[in-house]
Parts: structure tokens; sequence; C-alpha cells
């Protein structure tokens, strides 16, 4: 377990992260969003015992990363934003080196390679040098690196920065793919549709502050108490809307896009109801659908587009 | 420290076991290449009466011009090339990292060493017009590595301090050419000023023929407070006198060891100089 308590970072008079606090379960992806300069990579850094915290502190099963880094990092992997790999060595002898590093023993190293070259699915790419590899590819081999020495928390700084859709989706696979197998990866990321995809929990950082964090839907569902309905109609919507107007439950009516908009807050059995009545008193509904707040809308509505 | 340390294998080596093998013909032209230069010269050694003195100042030359090349990237490539962070959160400790760079580089100097040894021994036995005792020539090999080692701490330093190649090149270069040569003739202008407005200032002043231990011991302890550094911890200066001709000046600097003097010196700043290393390292990459 992860456990992130008041951790704060300053540079002179400048507060890079403010006290943040949460706590990640193994099998958690955690998507860290927030917009350049937010804090993210100050953040990731001190979890990767990089940076010393000028206050707080982070446990991760139980030991202090502050006081004991050593102790830590073998429990860590770590692929930072802007990365680089030791250039004229193969991608076998890459991991090797970092195998060595991390003293796997010498009789234990070909297996485990060979099992994060087909979990990082480059295992044809063995013998080349790394330096001819695609930038997918470089980044897939900085994550199978930093899985070498199975570590159970994953700092995942802009994972996909800079990659082109396929190989963009590849990092995704690979990433919940990672969770499912127990690990407790943190992916920091402000391309938000990217996150959507694999993250059970995010934490929304601006200015330092972590303004809110938590599992995606729970989040969600605090952003929206109530349901946003659109209903078509075969005819002009806007009998519907003044038909609406003054429902009990309806708190916000709009027209758009030829359809009538509400933001309900009555139950399932409600929404079937007032379906029923409009039916009845010969509306002719088309469709009615649910639409619900995405990463981008929670984005939006919490933070104020202000860096630290 | 170093058998499965892979710093040190990938800084000895340098690149891929692989492409040795997969750029076979490149590799035994290049090694054919480069036996048949080296016995080009112990050949034109044998048969000509060669100085000892040039010789090994044109090893020392050599050390001076190759050393740096190895190690002034040593940590900055680190930075440019952004994989400190990675190798910092590995199991590996301080003194791994350091030590495995290090002694990487010396390695490289003990080779080049090895490869002038033979011939600087060549050169020596077959000079019979100024015969210099094998103490002597023991002493310049010595002092030659020590300065070597210094080269390679001084590299490693300013590489993690200024964090970038060319600017930690262009330093080493920059100090060895400063502390070599322009702050000797600097001093010698100097002092012929000096000379010509009735001065005396002696290389030799304060030493003596038949001196005790002990004040040859406290010359070598006050060598660096005293001007005459300049010249004497200047290993091209320091190798024209491990080479005495049979005149009472170089008899008297041989008689105080030097050679060996210079030698301990380079290698006390080239152990402060991996101690700072190892400290910095210590520091920002908080192992």
């Amino acid at each position: 377990m992860l456990e992130v308590k008041s951790l704060r970072k300053e540079f002179g008079t400048l507060v890079a992260v403010k006290d943040i606090s949460f706590q990640l379960m193994p099998g958690d992806v955690f998507g860290f969003i927030g917009p350049n300069g937010a804090g993210k990579t100050t953040t990731i850094k001190m979890l990767a015992t990089l940076l010393e915290p000028t206050a707080g502190t982070a446990t991760l099963n139980g030991i202090d990363i502050v006081r004991y880094p050593e102790e830590v990092r073998p429990l860590l992997g770590y692929m930072p934003d802007f990365f680089g790999l030791y250039e004229g060595i193969t991608v076998t002898e890459y991991l090797e080196f970092f195998a060595a590093a991390y003293r796997i023993p010498r009789s234990q190293r070909a297996q485990i390679i060979q099992n994060v070259l087909e979990l990082t699915d480059l295992t044809v790419k063995k013998d080349a040098y790394v330096e001819t590899l695609s930038r997918g590819m470089q980044q897939r081999l900085c994550l199978a690196k930093s899985l070498v020495h199975d570590p159970l928390l994953l700092l995942l700084d802009e994972p996909a920065s800079g990659l082109d859709p396929r190989a963009r989706i590849e990092i995704k696979e690979l990433i919940r793919e990672l969770g499912a197998m127990g690990k407790i990866v943190l992916v920091s990321s402000h391309i938000l549709p990217e996150l959507a995809d694999f993250c059970n929990k995010i934490g929304i950082i601006e200015k330092g502050e972590l303004l809110v964090w938590g599992p995606v839907e729970q989040i969600i569902a605090q952003l929206q108490p109530a349901r946003v309905l659109q209903i078509r109609l075969l005819d002009d919507p806007e009998p519907l809307a003044n038909y609406l107007e003054g429902d009990a439950h309806i708190t916000h009516l709009a027209l758009q896009n030829g359809c009538v908009e509400v933001h309900f807050t009555g139950g399932l059995e409600e929404q079937a109801e007032l379906l029923a009545r409009i039916v009845r008193d010969g509306f002719r509904v088309v469709s009615l659908t649910e639409t619900s707040l995405d990463l981008e809308d929670v984005f939006m509505q919490i933070t104020r587009g202000e860096v630290s | 420290m170093w058998r499965e340390n892979p710093v040190f294998w990938y800084h000895l080596l340098g690149q891929s076991r692989a492409r040795w093998y997969r750029q076979r013909a490149l590799t035994v032209i290049l090694g054919g290449l480069g036996l048949l230069l080296y016995f080009y010269l112990l050949v034109q050694t044998i048969r000509y009466e060669l100085d000892p003195a040039i010789v090994l100042i044109l090893g020392l030359l050599l050390l001076c011009l190759l050393t740096p090349l190895g190690c002034y990237a040593l940590f900055s490539m680190e930075y440019e090339k952004a994989t400190w962070e990675s190798l910092a959160i590995t199991r590996l400790t301080v003194d791994e990292i350091v030590f495995g760079k290090w002694f990487s580089r010396v390695l490289g100097v003990l080779v080049i060493v090895l490869l002038l040894t033979p011939i600087a021994y060549i050169a020596w036995v077959k000079y019979m017009y100024r015969p210099v005792p094998f103490i002597g020539w023991l002493s310049a090999i010595w002092m030659l590595t020590a300065w070597g080692v210094l080269l390679v701490s001084i590299g490693m330093w300013l590489s993690l301090r200024l964090r970038h190649s060319i600017a930690s090149a262009a330093t080493l270069y920059g100090v060895q050419v400063f502390t070599l040569l322009f702050l000797p003739l600097l001093t010698m202008i100097l002092l012929e000023m000096a000379t010509q407005r009735g001065g005396d200032m002696s290389l030799t002043e304060g030493m003596e023929q038949g001196a005790s231990t002990w004040q040859k011991l406290l010359f070598w302890l006050e060598m660096p407070f005293d001007w005459r550094c300049i010249f004497w911890l200047n290993p091209f200066a320091a190798l024209a006198a491990v080479y005495p001709d049979p005149t009472n000046y170089y008899l008297l600097l041989q008689a105080y060891g030097f050679g060996w003097g210079q030698g301990v010196y380079y290698l006390l700043f080239s152990g402060l100089f991996y101690l700072l290393t190892r400290q910095g390292v210590r520091h920002h990459w908080r192992k």
C-alpha cells in the first residue's frame, strides 16, 4: 500500500507541492492529472526518492520513503517523462544492466528478461541496439527496465507523450495489464481521454494542490448530483421544454442540438415515470439518452487553469 | 565492487559485446593496424637510440591528450542522456557507481602506461649517452601513472559538477594548458625579471646534498605552500628532472626522490577529487 501524507515541496519561495495526501492499494491504477507546471513531476520525483520533500512523507508497504530511500527503491519502478537509454548496447544487454543493478542473481536474469520482454512485446527486438528502436519501443523498453525487479509501485510520468496512436494504445494496454497484476500504478498525464480508459482512481492537481482524489465514478458522482438526460423528439422540441418546466425533479432545462437536455435529480423509478408520461401526453419520443461527465468535464469543472 | 558492477563493465567496454562479433572484419583490421603501429614503434626504438626522456615526455603528452577523452563525460552523459534518475534508484551503492566509472578509466590509463613501458624500457636500456639509474626510470613510470589517475579523477569530478560534456572537456584541457604551460612560462618570465634586478630565486633553494631523510620529507610536506610547486609538481618539468645528467643539480633532485614525490601528490589530489565526486553523487542522487 502507498500512503502519501501531507507531502510538500518548496523551492525557495515557490511552493511546488502543497501538503498532498492520498492512499493507493495494490491493483490501483491512479491517474495523476494536472496542467503543465501543476506539480505532478515534482510529486512523482519525491515518491521515486529522487527529491527530498520539504515536509510530509509517504510510506510504501510501511517503509518511509524519506527516512529509508534505499529500502524503498527495490520496491519501485520509475519511468521519467524525459528519459534516455544507454546507447551502443542491445535491448537484452540493457535489461541485463538493470537486472545486475537491482542485484538479481545471475542464474535468474535470463528468465526474468525473457518475461519482461514478452510482457512489453519486445521479444522480436531483443538483439536490436537500443538507439535503433522507435520512440514507442524505447518507451516500452524503459518500462521493461522498470519491471525487471518486479516492483510493487510503478511511477510513470507522462508515459504516452510523443507517441503515435498505435504506440499509445499499446502502452495503455500494458498499464492496464500491470494493474491487473496487482501493482500500484501511478500515471501522470495531461491527456485526459487516455487516462479515462484504464484508471480506477484519479487525483487532480493544480498549483501544487491536490484538489480532488478518489475512484473515478465517485468523483463524477460528486460533481454531477443530477443525471443529464437528452430527449430527442420527432417533432419540434420546444413544446416539450415548456411541458417539463416546473417539474420537481428537473433542476436545469435547455434546448441543445435539437434535443431537450434536462438535469434530473430523481431515481430510476421517477425517470421511467417521466418517460411514460411524456409518451402518454402525445410527444413522439425518438430516444432518451443519459450522458455522464467524462474526465475532461471533471477536470474543467475542478481546475481554474492556474500553475504554481 | 567491480565483478558484478554493471556500471564498471558498461564504461569499460563502452558498447555492446555483440558489436565486436558482428563487425569482425572491422575489429580485426583496426586491431591489426594498431598492433603493426605498435611493433613499428618498438622496432624503431630498438634500431635507434632514442632519448628515454623524450619517449617518456611523449608518453605523458599522450596521457594528457587521451585520458580526458575517456573521462570528460563520465557523469555528464548521465545528465545529457537523462539516464541518471534510472541509475540513481537502482540498488547500486554510491561507491559502486563512482568506483565503477573511475576504475574503468584508470584501467585505460594503465593500458596506455603498459603499452608505453616496453618502449620506454628499451629506450632506457639502449641509451648509453646519458646513463640513468633504473630507479629513476621506474619513478618516471610511477609518476606517469599517477598523473593519468589524477586526470581521471579531475575529469570525473568536473563532469559531475558541470553536467555538460563539452564544458567539462574544455575545462579539463584548459586547466592542463594553464597549469602545465602558461603558469610555468609566466613564472619563468617573472623569475628572469627578478634575477635581472639582482634577486636570487633558485629552484633548488634550501635543498642540499646529504640532507637527512627528515629534511627531505619536510621538503615534500612544504611543497604545496612553496612557489616552486608550479614547476616541481608539473609532470613535464618533473620528468626532465627524473632523468639526471651527472651534474650536481640533477643528482640533487634525484636524491630528494623526484618522481616518487610527485606521484604521491598526484595520487593524494586524485583521492581528494574522487572523494568530492563521491560526496556530490551521494548528495545529488540521494544515495
